[in-house]
């Protein structure tokens, strides 16, 4: 794959109150934004286990977002 | 729709108001409602009378660009969600012929036997809430409308912009249908004018045009766009920021100036203006907007007479800044663009605030005429089985089916595992396709439902209710948010946005298989609120909340009440505010349901809604109460200016010093010839960067003081933008009229504040004659901005975020403005942003009706989502009781072994124990681990497991 | 939790720079879009995983991060993550240099250690393997992989079969 046509996938976990609604907000502004990451919701950063993040990985996410 | 599903909310649409007698907590009111030839229970929605009735109509909603049938319904989220026949197109109303809806209506909805009828209602309290009207004919016609076609308004410019508008959101001229290349919006068409008769500035139509021209933009990238305004008027909360950002973004251009007329040349529509510096210009443009103004509505002398009000000169209520929400017959009130031209955050604001005032007209009678919403039983045995999940792939019309290709997402949920209904509804969230998910979901035993919609924070409610209303547990809906996270954000890449919601639908079912029913817990309210802040919205909210029979303790820092009302001589209508001080003082005083603590802060805030438990110090001494809600209205500063002198020369004032001066009489005047006024000191970008909003009005208020007692005195207003917006532009009128100069500067060539031998001068730039003049100032008045209070440390007590500005942010700034993200905090006055007396009282009493709410219910109910500890797993390290934020986990002894527990009502479901928890002992509702794990694994098809 | 996360996927082999932690308040809908597009550009031109600059391929990280994920999960590696988190919090000096020192020697070393066990064990499991093997599977050191075998070995759980080392009584 070159890079140029490599889309990387991405993981999110985005605090319910902070970062998720932040990205409903872009979306009621209707900011645009690359279509790379698919969100897990949580309540609050402080939910995200380590394991999360180790797994996301190894499930082969090219990258991990976490949005407080 | 909230008032729509409300069952104590009886909506009589197409219906008018006959007859208002009675007084204030006994009214009859008299309803004439006409039939709508369709009955609102047995309609589904579906659309097929509209599809076969012959009988085109203009589509009104749509202004006039687009045509209906006789059978319609305005908009689909309309309430109620049911079609009208419009009685006049109609040819069996008026011909007893065709009759085709009825014979095609499969719901049997067509009822051309309904007559019309006359309600007779006793009512307690009256809320006057017509709206505004529009702009007569005759004043766009001046401006070409009507004539060519490419002369549009504003609001049907709206609807062109609109995706599920006429044209679907394709920005396109009336006479060609071919995109324009160069448009126009043209201001204070109808505002401004007193040609016309409106001599008011409509507040709202800078900002739309601001808007409207993103929006524009973002559909046709290449749009050339130019606004011509008179001032700037975007004093809202965060607009001028939204505004700079949306100039610089889209290239939007600014010129100041008034076009008088439009003329056609060959097609295209030639504007010719006169510059600041006197120069004629003139340029073709493709298309032009008017930004029409609002009026007061058509029929306002008649809903005045038959309710027996007054209205001001403009054919709006009257109202008075003390009681802005008051008409002039007691019990019947005000509320939105009637009371004067606004936005949707005030209106939505003074529509809370008319409900507190109905309460406290009805507070006796409270709970007396109302029904509560019975659900069935819940079916236990239904979540236990495997999993059967449904999933709703919603169109949102064209807001995702525009961009996501909802079929094949629809399509692709039904090869997903235990998966065995899917369908795609048009707004999942309209009455009749939440009736329809409540049949699936019991027609096919659905014991997991996932909705793929949009955001769960403002609609997971609503579903959640849906599950209950056929005895399901609201917990087992989960939503994939393809909207605002996905259509909204990626409208250019039609099949990314597809694969990203294909993937997000994929990971909702796979948390769904995990969800587990969740038991809904209440805990009773203590009938009791804690204000911040003494000041006058501080005031009014105490009384609002007291007056509606609870009790209210009123927190003041200072040794008195009156904040930064003591300060002020006269309002912005020219009322004695000290008058105004002394009734709130006097009546918090004096009412026994209100305690009024001084001296005192807020030191800390434990617990949750309907329970709090608040520190209050006093001196040395501190105090704990416990409440149920609380509202924060603790004010704002002024800005306290470190240039122009001000603090080295005794002529240089603030306008609040100023005011103190002309208190006293003409003796304040005493040897000064020539007044200078500067305003923005502080404020847009000049120390603080938001518009204080009252400092325009403030200063021509004072102006005309100034002309009032000694009119020989010279005044000039440096200014960036005149902002007397709504009636105070009479004002302003006024003020001009009197002789008040007004000199615009630009931000970057500010007026200098010069000594000139023992007197002061200013030097500014004078764009008429094109060189910098020198003013002689005997007085030179700064218009100091309104800058937050001391709110860091209140917003880490409460927990409750500030704007950039350092201001209280509301939870939503139209849907939620008076309330704090925080649960039963509330928030108004200046704590929220600057505003006005009549405006922060306004507010408080929006405030206090929300914080009545849950009062008034008696109880709150607990989020289920909260933490469970298995205490078999659980080693009693203490480590989740200490990482905690909130002390809602505490250790017992569990057969003489420590064991952690869940202070359920404190826990906010943060899930930091879980996180934290070294055997996994620790469990979140709603978010397992399990759950999550599942959603990663759904999120990539490399994954091995 | 990020330092955790960035020190354990660096172990593996895994850039850091792939795990974001970011703020941004309700608010801030530019901020997060600024963020995000920020971030989408970093990583494409990270490449994908396991083919970044001086990252391992695709197949050795899969084994390692198996592990670590599992390791995340062992009681004895929770404690020292939570413990320091619980010291952390009780002094509330939140620097990121004190993270980052306190995360390297008090919690890194346990998780490292029990990444590298459970490893261990999976390869073997797997068939016998060199040490030379392990070490590539790994990334850990000739040394460090000796110790952890011969702890296998005095338990009973492994010997060296002379053509690899094997698990026992599987």
């Amino acid at each position: 794959m070159s890079k140029t046509q490599f889309k990387p996938r991405i993981l999110g976990f985005f605090c319910h109150w902070c970062c998720y609604a932040a990205a409903d907000a872009a979306g009621v502004a209707r900011y645009q934004y690359p279509p790379n990451v698919r969100v897990v919701r949580v309540l609050c950063t402080g939910r995200i286990d380590v394991r999360f993040v180790l797994e996301a990985f190894r499930c082969g996410s090219d990258g991990v977002f976490t949005g407080g | 729709m909230e008032a729509g599903r409300s069952p104590n909310i009886e909506i009589l649409a197409n219906a008018r108001l006959m007859a208002l007698e009675g007084e204030a907590g006994g009214f009859t009111a008299r309803v004439h409602q006409e039939p709508r030839f369709i009955d609102e229970d047995k309609c589904t929605a579906c659309g097929t009378c509209t599809m076969y009735c012959p009988r085109p109509v203009v589509d009104l909603y749509n202004e006039r660009l687009d045509i209906t049938r006789a059978p319609h319904i305005d908009y689909p989220q309309a309430i109620p969600a049911v079609y009208y026949i419009d009685a006049k197109a109609c040819l069996r109303v008026n011909y007893e012929s065709c009759n085709l809806c009825a014979q095609t209506c499969t719901a049997k909805a067509i009822d051309f036997s309904q007559k019309p009828r006359e309600h007779v209602l006793d009512v307690g309290a009256v809320v006057l809430a017509p709206g505004f009207g529009k702009i007569d004919p005759a004043v766009l016609a001046r401006f070409g409308y009507g004539k060519h076609p490419d002369v549009v308004t504003s609001l049907e410019f709206e609807r062109l912009t609109c995706a599920s508008g006429p044209t679907e959101g394709h920005i396109v001229r009336l006479s060609d249908h071919k995109t324009p290349k160069k448009i126009a919006f043209l201001q204070c068409i109808g505002s401004r004018d007193e040609t016309c008769g409106n001599g008011y500035c409509s507040s709202v139509c800078c900002m739309y045009a601001v808007k409207e021209a993103s929006v524009a933009k973002e559909h046709e990238p290449d749009l050339d766009i130019s606004i011509f305004f008179m001032d700037v008027r975007t004093q809202g909360k965060g607009f001028d920021e939204s505004r700079e950002r949306a100039e610089k973004k889209y290239g939007i251009r600014v010129i100041r100036a008034r076009v008088p007329r439009v003329e056609e040349i060959d097609g295209r529509l030639a504007l010719t203006w006169t510059d600041e510096d006197g120069t004629s210009r003139s340029e073709l443009f493709d298309m032009v907007v008017l930004s029409v103004g609002l009026d007061a509505p058509e029929d306002a002398r008649q809903i005045a007479d038959l309710c027996g009000v007054e209205l001001n000169k403009y054919d709006f209520c009257l109202t008075s800044a003390g009681s802005p929400l008051s008409t002039t017959r007691p019990g019947v009130f005000v509320a939105g663009a009637f009371q004067g031209p606004k936005d949707v955050p005030e209106s939505v604001t003074q529509a809370s605030g008319v409900a507190s005032l109905a309460s406290e007209e009805l507070a006796s009678a409270r709970g007396t005429r109302t029904v509560s919403v019975m659900y069935p039983e819940e079916d236990l045995e239904i979540a236990k089985g495997p999993p059967r999940i449904g999933v709703f792939v919603c169109h949102c019309g064209v807001n995702i089916a525009g961009v996501v290709d909802v079929k094949a997402v629809r399509d692709y949920a039904a090869d997903l595992g235990d998966v065995v209904l899917y369908e795609d509804p048009m707004y999942s969230c309209s009455q009749d396709a939440l009736k329809n998910i409540a049949r699936k979901i019991k027609e096919n035993r659905l014991n997991r439902v996932v909705i793929a919609a949009c955001s769960p924070r403002t609609h997971e409610p609503l579903f959640q209710e849906t599950l209950r209303s056929v005895g399901v547990n609201p917990a087992l809906v989960e939503m994939a948010n393809i909207r605002d996270q996905c259509s909204w954000v990626h409208a250019q890449e039609p099949a990314e946005a597809t694969q990203k919601a294909m993937d997000l639908v994929r990971m909702a079912v796979a948390k769904a298989r995990h969800l587990e029913p969740l038991s809904l817990q209440m805990v009773s309210v203590i009938p009791r609120a804690v204000v911040l802040g003494g000041g006058a919205a501080g005031m009014s909210a105490a009384l609002a909340i007291a007056d509606q029979g609870f009790d209210c303790i009123l927190v003041e820092k200072e040794g008195e009440l009156g904040g930064n009302l003591r300060m002020l001589k006269w309002t912005l209508d020219g009322q004695d505010a000290s008058a105004i001080l002394a009734n709130l003082v006097t009546r918090v005083q004096g009412h026994p349901r209100i305690r009024v603590m001084t001296n005192a802060v807020l030191e800390n805030v434990t617990g949750f809604v309907g329970n709090f438990v608040s520190t209050i110090r006093t001196g040395d001494s501190n105090e704990e109460v416990r409440h149920g809600v609380c509202v924060i209205a603790t004010g704002g500063m002024q800005y306290v200016p470190t240039g122009d002198m001000y603090g080295e020369s005794p002529k240089v004032l603030t306008q609040l010093e100023l005011e103190g001066r002309l208190s006293k009489g003409k003796g304040g005047l005493r040897g000064v010839n020539s007044v200078v006024m500067i305003q923005c000191v502080g404020s847009r970008g000049d120390g603080m960067n938001h518009c204080s909003r009252v400092c325009c009005t403030q200063a021509v208020k004072n102006a005309l003081k100034i002309k009032e007692m000694k009119p020989e005195t010279a005044v000039y207003v440096l200014y960036r933008d005149i902002r007397t917006f709504g009636f105070h532009e009479d004002l302003y009128s006024e003020a001009r009229r009197k002789g008040v100069v007004f000199l615009r500067y630009e931000p970057e060539d500010r007026p200098q504040v010069l000594k000139a031998g023992n007197g002061l001068k200013v030097r500014a730039f004078d764009r008429l004659l094109g060189e910098y003049i020198e003013i002689p100032a005997g007085l030179v008045v700064l218009s100091t901005g309104i800058a937050p209070g001391e709110n860091e440390a209140l917003s880490r007590v409460v927990k409750a975020p500030l704007t950039p500005e350092g201001f209280f942010l509301e939870a939503h700034a139209k849907l939620r403005p008076v309330e704090v993200s925080v649960d039963g905090f509330y928030l108004c006055g200046l704590a929220h942003g600057p505003k006005s007396l009549d405006e922060s009282i306004a507010q408080a009493k929006a405030a206090a009706a929300k914080a009545a709410i849950p009062l008034a219910k008696g109880e709150v109910p607990v989020t289920p989502l909260v933490s469970r500890v298995d205490q078999e797993k659980c080693i009693g390290c203490g480590i989740c009781e200490s990482l905690c934020p909130f002390h809602a986990i505490r250790l017992v002894k569990v057969d003489k072994r420590r064991k952690a527990e869940t202070v359920t009502a404190s826990c906010k479901a943060c899930g930091i124990c879980a996180a934290h928890c070294p055997t996994l002992a620790i469990s979140m509702g709603g978010f397992t681990d399990e759950a999550i794990m599942a959603q990663i694994h759904a999120f990539s098809e490399r994954c091995a497991s | 939790m990020a330092e955790t996360c960035r020190q354990v996927l660096k172990d593996c082999g895994v850039n850091p720079e792939r795990l974001a932690l970011e703020w941004a308040s309700a608010a801030e809908g530019p901020r997060f879009v600024e963020l995000i597009t920020d971030y989408v550009r970093r990583i494409t031109a990270l490449g994908p995983l396991g083919e970044g600059a001086g990252e391992p391929g695709w197949d050795v990280l899969a084994t390692r991060l198996e592990a670590a994920v599992k390791a995340a999960g062992v009681p004895k590696v929770r404690t020292a993550y939570g413990t320091f988190a619980k010291k952390m919090h009780q002094e509330g000096h939140y620097t990121g240099d004190a993270i980052e020192d306190g995360v390297s020697s008090k919690v890194f070393p346990t998780f490292r250690q029990e990444r590298l066990l459970l490893e261990v064990r999976d390869c073997l499991r797997e068939g016998p393997k060199a040490i030379s093997d392990l070490v590539v599977v790994t990334g850990a050191g000739e040394e460090e992989l000796s110790g952890i075998l011969s702890a296998f070995e005095k338990k009973g759980l492994a010997s060296d079969t002379g053509s690899g080392w094997v698990l026992k009584g599987e």
